[in-house]
């Protein structure tokens, strides 16, 4: 019974290992731009649909295949940047939440285009049975979501909080234009910021693909419940950002076993919704005074 | 050794400035004044390169600066703090420094400790309060913040937007002497100030800019004694 | 100057649009008409699925376009006025209308709770927490099989029966639909130029001056968005009759998202414009049915595009074009009237009652003390703001507030108009202790306020903002905006005259229905006193009023001020201008660091030590 327990547990931190990765993408541009990028969901179908293309009709090794899924993933956000946030300048929020639904939308007619309407899936990152822990069978592909996902997670705040270019990331979201004035080249710190953000979409799009089916229309829907996880946690704070999403994979796969599978995103919707309303800067953030 | 030649600017269709020309030699503080919207911080944002000028020239040590962005010639030794101070306020006061120092100093972190210890020697305050969000400062230190973070970019020439804004007088003498001492140390200063009496007293030459061109210009003492000066912007009645 | 209020009046009516855009609709009605009698009957059902969505729109364009909520659930207010009444229909065999009726009622309730639960909320959070309420919804309508029939689709639902006639035609219920359309846009049109209308767009656009306005933002925005889940309701119910078997899909998140691109590339603040984008969305798929693989990709595609280079969509850019050809017969007119000898004077501002007579002084019985402030308190992140200030302020009394940036004096004011709420310490506002809460009760006190920088609605009209002030002075009601009632009609004309009249003496009544961005920043500030000043308050707080003036216009306001305290306004003032200050004050109240370190005439305060020290600094006694 315990072993039950322990399985779902674990199911839970894998899928919320995901939503981990996408939501920290989604804050990282937060950050740096104060824009919410609706469109950041379809950074993990590109990049799981690339990857997993390129191994089954095209052959490549399962290691190269997730390498260009990823740098697809990141190549995709960074002509984003460029080719549409950049132009729309500083749009109030109210637009450039409209643009990026808008683009969510493009890009998933672009995908169904390119992949067709079927779900595609990667191997498994190590062949092999699940293995016992507890009483609980845990896929080893799951234990691959967990470890990549905890050292991404480590690169990221160490960048983020020690080096220069995470000290300007910061700057650039405060204030642009003194960002400027004190020698940031704004505009490549943003470029550079979204193609890591997307890219983070792309490793975590690579890593779920062998255990969930992901096809064009998973964006949007991951994407909004990542926005879910961030607000959840406190989008202020990278910590609160990553517990945000490893309690909303928990809270699922707990409500599954409870509830009924088909609620699960409604129940994390129910679960935003009362949250937003006692504590709106979520468990880990900051209260602010206006 | 800064340059401006016929410079004109605006915001989209709106011209601003019209056939500006002025000129700041080394250790010297020139003043710009002007009645409110006559196009003074305009000025300064086009020659920082936030605003895209529309014709004329801007030269440091003889090279083109015109078209520009702010963050090369913030590299290039033109630093402008801008009015409202522009600092980060949800960072330390350490960290904004830091930032300063962005465009020169990947890494050298030994260097930028050193530039640093010497803007905590022109404002002690600062040293005390090094680890404290900048945002929780008062009006003046955040000021020396936004001094403090314009010097670490080793500039040559600063451009001030009404650094005494919203100041108390005790505190804007503080920052006055700073800046004179900034000029002394061998900087050029170009400031805009709303406060004609005490900008001339500090300056050593003056434009009047009204409505975007330049009216009158000459010495800080000879405009200070000039009637029409007085007229308009030291306030007599 | 009765020449320019005519002027007035006839621009005002230029530019709500009055009849012309109701005929636009009535014209693009009409084009699809003709359009479906010559083709097939699959024409027509498209045509009557593009009405039925319009009526969505109308709704969405008020809460979206006027009231700049950025709400992803009138897809989910769609689907619950779609099942409620084919889930009663089919299951219990409540006749449709009933069924409607009683649609409406439940979307209004859940509506009024969802609003409850994120309308406080905005930007992102709203739109989130908005698209999951939608997510909900569809997953509960396809979870719960036994009533819903599940993802499969309601079946069962008894036909539209109206006046014993059955409506089985998709003419029919284009006819419906496009009557329930022009009803509802003229229930938009009356509700958006009301009382309640202009609460909405200032609610929108800056939701802190409108409450300082005296407006009950939080109220307003439920109010519209419950009347936009009506839309929504009115709608789903219709649309669930027309096609006699509906499934969750009909209603889910993509559905919504395309709502709001419909609205945006229509053009929203029209209510007609999205009309245009709904048929154009509809039609589009129907002229090339050889790119349907590329629809999704052309509609998305087409949303970012309008949002970048089309922000007014295609009714904007009409509106745009018409209005070229009317600005330029208006300035004509403008500069023939314009009297070069009337200057403005703009000191005459003072308030008046509706009649126009002055309002008169306050009598001895009610002078004495309005505020008094004790003891109050204000610390963030343990750094005190205000620390333990006391004051009185007695009627008819002009107060400064002076004391070095950071001293506490905008804490100050904010603390007395209820925007913040004080760690200690106690006001009382006219001898009753002040109410804490929501800050439009202490503006409906007769407490009025101005900004550093001017915060005028950008989405208004000159006029229209100085209405706006006027709302607490204002009766009607939400029921006499729907209808326009003669009482509503008659009360909104003499609004208006009164509000002319304010313009008049800033001698900007020839503006009065042009946008903010025609005003100079001295006419802004002129213009936001005005609109306090049509509060008719008792109190009035102005925060640094003469920054950013030039001296002819210090010397204006400083005249302005002394009219408003002789009749009979008691005011409080921040302000950095000595010379003003000292000038024009009665007393001065000195704050540093959050502490009160004098308070006296302004001769007192020259004399004083602490003060010289503190904040004038060394030779201030020439100030």
């Amino acid at each position: 019974m315990n072993g039950f327990w322990l399985q779902v547990l674990f199911g839970g931190l894998t899928s919320g290992s995901i939503y981990a990765l996408v939501a920290v993408g989604l804050a990282l541009i937060y950050r740096a731009t104060r824009v919410i990028n609706f469109a950041h969901g379809e950074f993990v179908v590109i990049g799981a649909l690339t990857a997993a293309s390129l191994v089954d009709p095209i052959g490549l090794p399962l290691a190269a295949a997730a390498v260009l899924g990823v740098v697809a993933a990141g190549a995709t956000g960074f002509l984003f940047e460029r080719l549409v946030l950049r132009p729309m300048g500083d749009k109030p929020v109210f637009v450039l939440i409209l643009c990026t639904l808008g683009c969510s939308i493009a890009f998933r007619g672009a995908e169904m285009l390119l992949w067709g309407k079927d779900p595609l899936r990667l191997p498994s990152f190590s062949s092999g049975t699940s293995w016992k822990i507890g009483g609980a069978a845990i896929l080893p592909q799951a234990l691959w979501v967990l470890g990549v996902t905890a050292v991404v997670m480590m690169i990221v705040g160490f960048v983020l909080q020690r080096t220069a270019y995470g000290k300007a990331v910061r700057a650039c979201a405060e204030n642009s234009t003194a960002a400027s004035l004190a020698g940031i080249d704004v505009k490549s710190v943003i470029a550079w910021t979204h193609l890591a953000s997307a890219a983070l979409g792309g490793v975590a799009g690579v890593l779920i693909s062998p255990i969930a089916a992901i096809d064009f229309q998973s964006g949007l829907l991951l994407a909004i419940k990542a926005l879910t996880a961030a607000i959840i946690g406190g989008l202020d704070r990278m910590s609160g950002v990553v517990l945000g999403g490893l309690l909303l994979g928990v809270i699922e796969a707990f409500s599954t076993v409870f509830i009924s599978s088909a609620m699960k995103d409604a129940f994390a919707f129910a679960i935003l919704i009362l949250l937003l309303m006692v504590r709106p800067q979520g468990l880990l953030g900051l209260r602010r005074t206006q | 050794m800064f340059e401006v030649d016929r410079l004109s600017s605006g915001y989209g269709k709106l011209m601003v400035l019209h056939d500006i020309s002025l000129s700041v030699a080394e250790r010297e503080i020139v003043v710009i004044l002007g009645a409110n919207g006559a196009g003074k911080s305009t000025l300064l944002r086009t020659l920082s390169g936030l605003i895209a000028a529309t014709g004329g020239s801007v030269r440091f040590d003889g090279e083109e600066l015109l078209g520009k962005e702010a963050y090369r010639l913030a590299r290039n030794g033109i630093c402008h703090v801008p009015e409202g101070r522009g600092i980060f306020a949800d960072q330390s006061v350490q960290d904004n420094l830091e930032l300063g120092a962005f465009g020169w100093a990947r890494g050298r972190r030994a260097r930028i400790a050193a530039e640093i210890d010497q803007v905590y020697g022109l404002f002690p305050v600062l040293a005390e309060r090094r680890h404290q969000r900048a945002g929780t400062l008062s009006g003046g230190q955040q000021q020396m913040v936004a001094i403090g973070r314009a010097l670490m970019a080793r500039p040559k020439l600063v451009l001030l937007d009404e650094p005494s804004l919203g100041l108390a007088p005790l505190v804007v003498t503080a920052i006055f002497d700073t800046i004179r001492r900034l000029r002394d140390s061998g900087l050029a200063i170009l400031l805009v100030e709303q406060n004609a009496q005490a900008a001339l007293s500090l300056a050593d030459r003056a434009y009047v800019l009204s409505t975007g061109k330049i009216v009158m210009s000459g010495t800080a003492t000879d405009l200070a004694a000039n009637h029409q000066v007085q007229q308009s912007y030291l306030g007599g009645i | 100057m009765n020449a320019r209020l005519e002027i007035a009046r006839t621009e005002r009516q230029t530019e709500f649009g009055g009849r012309s855009s109701a005929w636009l609709v009535a014209a693009i009605v009409l084009a699809i008409v003709p359009a479906m009698l010559l083709y097939d009957s699959y024409l027509m059902e498209t045509c009557a699925s593009i009405v039925i969505f319009s009526i969505v729109l109308v709704g969405l364009d008020l809460v979206i376009g006027y009231g700049e909520l950025l709400a992803f659930s009138h897809g989910a207010f769609f689907a619950i006025g779609a099942y409620v009444m084919g889930v009663l229909s089919a299951r219990y065999g409540v006749p449709l209308p009933m069924g409607a009726a009683l649609a409406i009622v439940a979307n209004a309730v859940i509506a009024a709770l969802i609003g409850v639960a994120t309308l406080r909320l905005q930007g992102y959070y709203l739109a989130v927490a908005t698209l999951g309420f939608g997510i909900i919804v569809t997953e509960t309508l396809g979870t719960l099989v036994d009533f819903t029939g599940g993802w499969s689709g309601l079946r069962g639902m008894a036909p539209l029966v109206l006046f014993q006639h059955r409506v089985t035609e998709d003419i029919e219920f284009y006819g419906i639909g496009v009557a329930v359309l022009l009803i509802g846009i003229a229930i938009g049109r009356n509700v958006i130029h009301s009382r309640f209308g202009r609460a909405v767009r200032a609610s929108g656009n800056d939701a802190l001056a409108a409450e300082m306005l005296g407006v009950p933002t939080s109220q307003v925005r439920l109010e519209l968005f419950v009347i936009g889940a009506i839309y929504a309701s009115v709608a789903g119910s219709l649309y669930a009759a027309f096609l006699r078997v509906i499934t969750p899909a009909n209603f889910d998140v993509v559905t919504s998202i395309n709502m709001v691109l419909m609205l945006f590339l229509g053009g929203k603040e029209t209510l007609w414009g999205p009309v245009l984008g709904a048929t154009i969305l509809r039609v589009l798929p129907e002229v090339a049915e050889g790119l349907n693989d590329y629809k999704t990709l052309i509609q998305g595609a087409l949303f970012v595009a309008v949002l970048m280079f089309f922000p007014g969509g295609i009714a904007g850019f009409l509106l745009v074009q018409f209005r070229k050809v009317g600005r330029r017969e208006m300035n004509a007119s403008i500069a023939r009237s314009r009297d070069p000898q009337t200057s403005p004077d703009v000191a005459d501002i003072s308030p008046r009652g509706a009649s126009g007579a002055p309002v008169a002084p306050y009598s001895k019985s009610t002078a004495g003390t309005v505020l008094r402030v004790d003891g109050l308190s204000k610390a963030f992140g343990g750094v005190a703001a205000l620390d333990d200030v006391s004051f009185d302020l007695r009627a008819g009394q002009l107060k400064a507030v002076i004391g070095p940036n950071g001293a506490g004096k905008t804490t100050l004011f904010n603390l007395l108009t209820g925007v913040l709420q004080p760690n200690a310490g106690s006001i009382e506002l006219f001898g009753r202790p002040f109410s804490i809460g929501r800050p439009h009760k202490i503006a409906r006190e007769g407490v009025a306020r101005t900004f550093q920088t001017p915060r005028l609605f950008a989405n208004m009209t000159i006029l229209e903002n100085v209405l706006v002030g006027r709302h607490t002075k204002l009766r009607a009601n939400l029921i006499d905006a729907i209808v326009r009632t003669p009482a509503d009609r008659k009360e909104e004309r003499t609004a208006a005259q009164n509000a002319e009249c304010l313009l008049e003496r800033l001698g900007i009544a020839h503006l009065a229905c042009a946008h903010i961005e025609s005003l100079s920043f001295g006419q802004r500030r002129l213009l936001e006193i005005a609109r306090c000043l049509a509060m008719e308050p008792r109190i009035l707080l102005l925060d640094e009023p003469a920054a950013g003036l030039n001296d002819t216009e210090k010397l204006e306001l400083s005249r302005l001020l002394l009219n408003l305290r002789n009749a009979g306004i008691t005011l409080l003032l921040v302000e950095h201008d000595m010379r003003l200050v000292m000038s024009i004050t009665d007393e001065i109240l000195v704050l540093d660091h959050g502490r009160k370190i004098a308070e006296g005439t302004p001769e007192l305060i020259r004399r004083d030590k602490a003060v010289l020290e503190a904040y004038l600094g060394a030779g201030a006694s020439h100030v």
